[in-house]
């Protein structure tokens, strides 16, 4: 293990840069969630309902898919294209010749950053979902803040909280398992390095999403 | 060049973007983004509609999950979705193209010659991914509430009928135009922040990939705050 890289790349994953856009994401989707939500939910009279639905689908889905996606887009095309630019300019190459393992020193490091911070990442992006539903629902809505808090608490439960830990850990070694492909198989000058991200992140979200798929399934089935 | 500056040059009257190129453009969109759309879609429908016949049943209510799922998909999901992967393939490849023909040049000697690059290479690429939105979305729209009807009715059990008459109380047309405005509103915004981005990308396949980087985010952030603006607006 190459501690000093992967303290680097865990630097650019976990920068302020990186974690704001995720933020900003859930904060959006939050308050959609809330402010729609609550319409929704009127048509079927169960506007109670919209704290626990909320959390539910923030902290067990949203939140590690989302932040996965988001790290991906900031962080998983910058890697790639990192790799992507050392191929093309073949630093990659030179490397190997001092007797350097690429796949230790460059990718290693980034996927282990990218698993990393996408739990963080999915963290700090459940908060920002939960507030900014907060906000929408008690302060646009005019819900009142004793049941929608109570209704949040009963089903943020530990073992939800883990369930988006484990899950944000694997669509982001996912993530940066695909960039760091797709970066290190780059070839042909700054068009290759285009194709190559490109790539990474198309091929980031419909895994991310078929993976997410495969959980939700199996997890349910095993709930129920 | 600012973004504001950038976006009047791309709208200006005087250089409307030329139609076969435009054409072109448009059809590969289209083509190149169908697959991962059509997948995208139909793994999101079906997700949602477990999740919410979860939520649903937890927390005690009558599972209504045609309405849950119908009014989430066609709503939000589709045309945020479309939106995203819009942004995630031509959005990058717009960028991709864009910085490496200014990185060598070529945009310049465009210019030489006497050709305007915003009629002939940047317009038909922006109105291309502006134009592909709509018919994209209608694909995911299919394919979301297919997956969705195929793992009610399949998997967990919801009479196909009841999940018919829930699915066509809420939504209806109104739903699918206001998410063709919406996916119009992205693709514009993706192509004009992809196209940006590609214009003024430094040299080099280091600068290439850090304008794609930059594009890409800066896409789905704005794609996002408009979904929510957008969704005020009409869902009200």
């Amino acid at each position: 293990m190459e501690w000093r890289e992967t303290l680097r790349a865990l630097r650019l994953a976990g920068s302020p840069q990186a974690l704001l856009p995720v933020v900003v994401m859930m904060a959006t989707i939050g308050g959609i969630a809330a402010l729609q939500g609550v319409w929704v939910l009127q048509m079927f009279g169960a506007d109670r309902l919209l704290s626990g639905m909320l959390a539910q689908v923030t902290v067990r889905d949203m939140a590690p898919t989302m932040s996965a996606l988001m790290l991906a887009a900031q962080i998983g095309t910058a890697f790639a294209g990192e790799l992507g630019a050392m191929q093309v300019t073949e630093e990659e190459a030179a490397l190997r010749a001092m007797g350097v393992d690429p796949v230790r020193f460059l990718v290693v490091p980034r996927v282990v950053a990218l698993t990393v911070v996408a739990p963080i990442a999915a963290g700090l992006g459940a908060v920002a979902a939960l507030g900014s539903g907060y906000l929408g629902a008690v302060f646009v809505h005019g819900a009142s803040a004793g049941p929608f808090l109570a209704g949040l608490a009963a089903q943020i439960s530990p073992a939800a909280v883990a369930e988006a830990i484990w899950k944000a850990g694997i669509f982001g070694f996912l993530c940066g398992l695909l960039s760091c492909f797709h970066g290190m198989r780059a070839r042909g000058g700054a068009e290759g390095v285009g194709r190559a991200v490109n790539a990474a992140i198309v091929q980031s979200i419909v895994v991310v999403a078929a993976a997410e798929a495969a959980l939700t399934t199996v997890l349910l089935r095993v709930q129920s | 060049m600012t973004l504001a500056a950038f976006a009047l040059r791309l709208l200006s009257p005087a250089a409307p973007p030329e139609a076969p190129e435009t054409w072109r453009q448009f059809r590969r969109t289209c083509l190149e983004t169908l697959a991962p759309v059509l997948l995208v879609a139909a793994m999101i429908g079906s997700i949602a509609t477990l999740m919410g016949h979860h939520a649903f049943l937890s927390l005690g209510t009558q599972a209504m999950i045609g309405s849950y799922a119908g009014l989430v998909a066609l709503r939000e999901l589709a045309p945020l979705l479309t939106g995203a992967m819009i942004a995630a393939k031509p959005g990058t490849a717009l960028t991709a193209a864009i910085a490496t023909m200014r990185a060598s040049e070529q945009v310049a000697a465009l210019e030489v010659m006497g050709v305007d690059p915003f009629r002939h290479l940047l317009g038909p690429r922006v109105l291309a991914l502006v134009l592909a939105a709509p018919p994209l979305l209608v694909f995911a729209d299919v394919a979301a509430i297919l997956a969705s009807y195929v793992t009610a009715v399949g998997a967990l059990g919801v009479a196909s009928s009841t999940y018919m008459a829930d699915l066509t109380r809420f939504t209806g047309v109104r739903d699918l135009l206001c998410g063709m405005l919406k996916v119009v509103v992205f693709g514009g915004l993706a192509g004009l922040i992809s196209a940006y981005q590609g214009y003024r990308a430094a040299g080099g396949p280091r600068g290439v990939s850090l304008a794609i980087t930059r594009g890409m985010v800066r896409t789905t952030l704005a794609i996002v705050v408009a979904n929510y603006l957008l969704s005020e607006a009409f869902y009200r």
